[in-house]
């Protein structure tokens, strides 16, 4: 049960837009990526699923989209 | 996160049916239970966790413990196998779905409703020690208000979904009592003791769930694991080869092959070439042989020539032999010697005729002279004088007699030799053999001469051109064979060119496409590693930056409820002016040594650690309460804060900022209080300015007359249960306990 989701949110988007910034990345999507794998990492901690294979999709489908600096 | 809305307890220990709404006013959100001991304060937040978490949130052995209501089976003499009771309690609550969204995602509350059923019946008790009862088809079940109004069944179920929303690890955070949130804290009571793991546990759990610490922590790790697994993935893609070296290897095979088949065709045009040249070079053979004739023949004639020397040569060697046989045979001796014994013989024959040898007259003589009488008559004596001539003529006679005896023996060896000679046939043999050798010599002869001629017409048969087209014959039927290996060879090594060749570019193709694969799993390894940095980065900061002001706020308000210093006032606030046993500074800290744990603390006013043993339990309440507000806050926890008797033993003026502080801070705190903990007019003012909802449970339901109602919000006619009166903080009615206080001052009468 996370509830802190803004300030994770706010310390994600910071640190998204600079690692954005570096490496010529859009950082909404960035921040988009970290925060559905935080959800899901909450998700598994109150009920177990097969989140390693829902997190390797998400980063694929996130590759496929963002651009390739 | 979650606001409760109502709950519904029934037939539980001494409920036997209320209705507590409480306040989900934001302006207005504290809600008072008052009760004194013994009224249910404890039995109500029992029945509140049983409802969100069923039976392991019961105390002790949960299925010994009794849910029921207490007499129910004495006084309503239920025997064993009679119908149940049903326990039941619901709880209504909005949740808005913040945790699954960041960043005010702006979701609509949603009115859930759980409600948890259990039905006891009475048993039979093996021991004293057993229960008599056994709870039977436990459920819960949830339901949700759709934006029309309908309720249905969440799919998720009732356990998942307060899972998420209150996990049962946070339970004691959520719902305490006074002991359980000293828990936060350490140092125990003197009924029970906690090690300072399990508090370092609690406190842990609860900052790295809320501030979501740990879901950085295994997040960080798996996406690790998932940036390895890409980088695997795309090393197993690759392979070991790069592609230039297959292309490089693609285009040798390809030109060996090519090679290969010219080789072949070249073959194939010299063996036609070499089959037609031969067949050339046979005709050629052949017309030669038929040329020189009798070849054939001649070929015959020197075979049997062969075997006629062969068998003259055998019989020749087989005839010398016997010849020279013969010169060794005694018979030869006898040849040889036959002319001188034919001489001898005819010499001695007559003087044997004659009776001349050997001397027979000799023996006559001395046969006489031994019968001592003449054939004349005459007497033979040795000393008469015949006998003495007598004897003189043998003696005279014996010599002669020797000699003659000898030539008598000659003359009979004689005879023997000839008659010996004249019976051999070995004359006649050697002359049969000797006639044989010289007529096998003469056919040797006569064959050396046959064959001679033939080898000289072979020869010259030979010496034609027939041996130089042999030869040409040989040579070509060496190449021809020569041409034909290679031919195989060649061709049996263009099928693995060919399969070598395929391979190589299914394998460049393959190799192509890994390269992609590769690539992509480069892409997805690189996000990943931004992932980690960005979850390592951010969790730094939440792990030491909102930790840093975690502490700094439960500093503040440990302070405003244990000094009653404000926000605007802290700054200038002198520690060493600490009211609560000289603390002077609190906050959580990271354990040395286990970054990843944490413990409350509190320092004495020289800024020294105090261990929890040092506090007394007034003092560790007010942390651990300060500690779960600033929590949170920190993390922006928006749920009910349920504590019972939080206040005891408190002094007056930590209790009255105790109280405010809570009322001020909670998002939705529902406080079970004692009629002492409402004793001044400070608490008495709080309540009424920050609840939105007030109750009394009491336990004078003997002072109710049957059927009056009367400001009872629950009335029941059974006996011994809890009632809820209307009354505020400072109230009394004829059926609360506070009734016999009507005159104690500040104390009025609630008019309902």
């Amino acid at each position: 049960m996370v509830s802190n989701y803004n300030r994770i949110g706010k310390e994600i988007t910071a640190e998204a837009e600079r690692i954005g910034l570096d490496h010529g990345l859009p950082p909404e999507q960035l921040v988009e990526l970290v925060m559905e794998i935080v959800d899901a990492e909450d998700r598994n901690r109150i009920k177990p699923f097969s989140v390693n294979k829902e997190i390797t999709n998400l980063i694929s489908d996130a590759a496929t989209s963002l651009p390739q600096s | 996160m979650l606001i409760l809305q109502r709950i519904e307890i029934e037939n539980f220990v001494c409920f036997d049916n209320i209705v507590v709404e409480p306040s989900s006013d934001p302006e207005r959100p504290l809600t008072v239970i008052r009760a004194e001991n013994g009224s249910g304060k404890t039995t109500f937040l029992r029945a509140l966790r049983w409802g969100m978490y069923g039976d392991p949130s019961l105390p002790g052995k949960a299925a010994s413990f009794p849910v029921h209501p207490a007499g129910w089976r004495t006084d309503t003499g239920i025997e064993t196998g009679a119908a149940g009771i049903e326990t039941r309690v619901a709880i209504e609550f909005t949740a808005d779905g913040s945790s699954r969204h960041y960043a005010d995602s702006g979701n609509s509350a949603m009115l859930y409703r759980l409600e948890r059923t259990v039905t006891t019946k009475a048993v039979q008790a093996s021991t004293e020690d057993d229960p008599d009862f056994r709870r039977i088809g436990e459920r819960a079940t949830l339901m949700f208000r759709a934006l029309d109004g309908t309720w249905s069944h969440h799919e998720h179920g009732a356990d998942a979904v307060i899972g998420e929303l209150l996990p049962w690890d946070l339970r004691d955070f959520f719902v305490m009592d006074a002991d359980e949130a000293a828990d936060f804290v350490g140092g125990g009571s003197e009924n029970k003791t906690i090690s300072r793991h399990e508090v370092q546990q609690k406190t842990t759990f609860a900052i790295s769930s809320l501030l979501g610490i740990d879901v950085f922590k295994s997040g960080h790790k798996r996406v690790e694991s998932i940036a390895r697994d890409f980088s695997r993935n795309a090393t197993k893609a690759i392979g070991d080869k790069t592609l230039t070296s297959l292309d490089e290897e693609l285009q040798e095979t390809r030109t060996q092959r090519q090679e290969l088949e010219a080789k072949i065709a070249q073959e194939r045009t010299r063996q036609t070439e070499l089959a037609d040249r031969l067949e050339e070079v046979e005709e050629q053979l052949e017309a030669s042989l038929r040329e020189s004739g009798a070849h054939d023949d001649l070929q015959k004639r020197l075979s049997s020539n062969r075997v006629q020397s062969e068998d003259a040569l055998k019989r020749h060697k087989d005839c010398a032999a016997r010849l020279g046989g013969a010169l060794q045979a005694s018979e030869l001796w006898a040849s040889l010697a036959a002319s001188a014994v034919n001489q001898t013989y005819a010499h001695l024959k007559p003087l044997y005729d004659q009776g001349q040898i050997p001397a027979s007259h000799l023996p006559f003589v001395k046969g006489l002279m031994e019968s001592g009488e003449c054939v004349c008559g005459q007497t033979l004596l040795d000393d008469n004088e015949y006998g003495i001539k007598v004897k003189e003529q043998i003696s005279n006679a014996t010599d002669e007699a020797a000699r003659a005896g000898y030539l008598a023996e000659l003359h009979d060896a004689a005879r023997s030799l000839r008659q010996e000679s004249r019976d051999s046939t070995w004359n006649e043999r050697r002359e049969t053999d000797e006639a044989e050798f010289s007529e096998l010599e003469l056919k040797l002869s006569d064959l050396r001469t046959e064959k001679k001629d033939i080898s000289i017409k072979l020869d010259a048969i030979n010496d034609s051109n027939i041996h130089s087209i042999r030869d040409e014959q040989a040579a070509l039927k060496q190449q021809y064979e020569s041409c034909l290996s290679a031919l195989g060879r060649h061709e049996d090594r263009l099928p693995d060119l060919k399969q070598q060749e395929d391979s190589l570019s299914k394998a460049i193709t393959q190799r192509q496409r890994n390269e992609l694969a590769a690539a992509d799993h480069r892409a997805c390894e690189r996000l990943s590693r931004f992932v980690v940095e960005i979850l390592d980065r951010a969790y730094a900061t939440i792990e030491q930056q909102q930790v840093r002001e975690l502490t700094e706020r439960m500093n503040r308000l440990f302070h405003q409820m244990a000094a009653n210093v404000s926000d605007d006032d802290f700054e200038d606030f002198l520690p060493n002016k600490a009211t609560l046993r000289m603390i002077s500074q609190v906050g959580v800290r990271q354990i040395e040594g286990s970054a990843d744990k944490f413990e409350i603390f509190a320092l004495n006013s020289r800024g020294r650690y105090m261990p929890p043993v040092q506090i007394n339990g007034a003092s560790r309440r007010v942390l651990a309460l300060s500690f779960v507000l600033a929590l949170c806050i920190e993390s922006q926890t928006r749920a009910p804060l349920i504590a019972d008797s939080l206040l005891n033993f408190m002094s007056g003026s930590v209790r009255r900022n105790t109280l405010r502080a809570t009322s001020e801070h909670a998002t939705q705190p529902i406080l079970l209080l004692t009629g002492a903990d409402l004793e001044s007019p400070t608490e008495v003012e709080t309540v009424a300015e920050r609840a939105g909802a007030t109750y009394t449970l009491t336990g004078q339901w003997d002072a109710i007359e049957a059927g009056s109602g009367g400001d009872v919000v629950n009335w029941t006619q059974q006996g011994q249960v809890s009632l809820l009166c209307g009354c505020g903080p400072r109230q009394y009615c004829r059926v609360c306990e506070r009734t016999g206080q009507a005159d104690a001052p500040g104390w009025t009468e609630n008019p309902n």
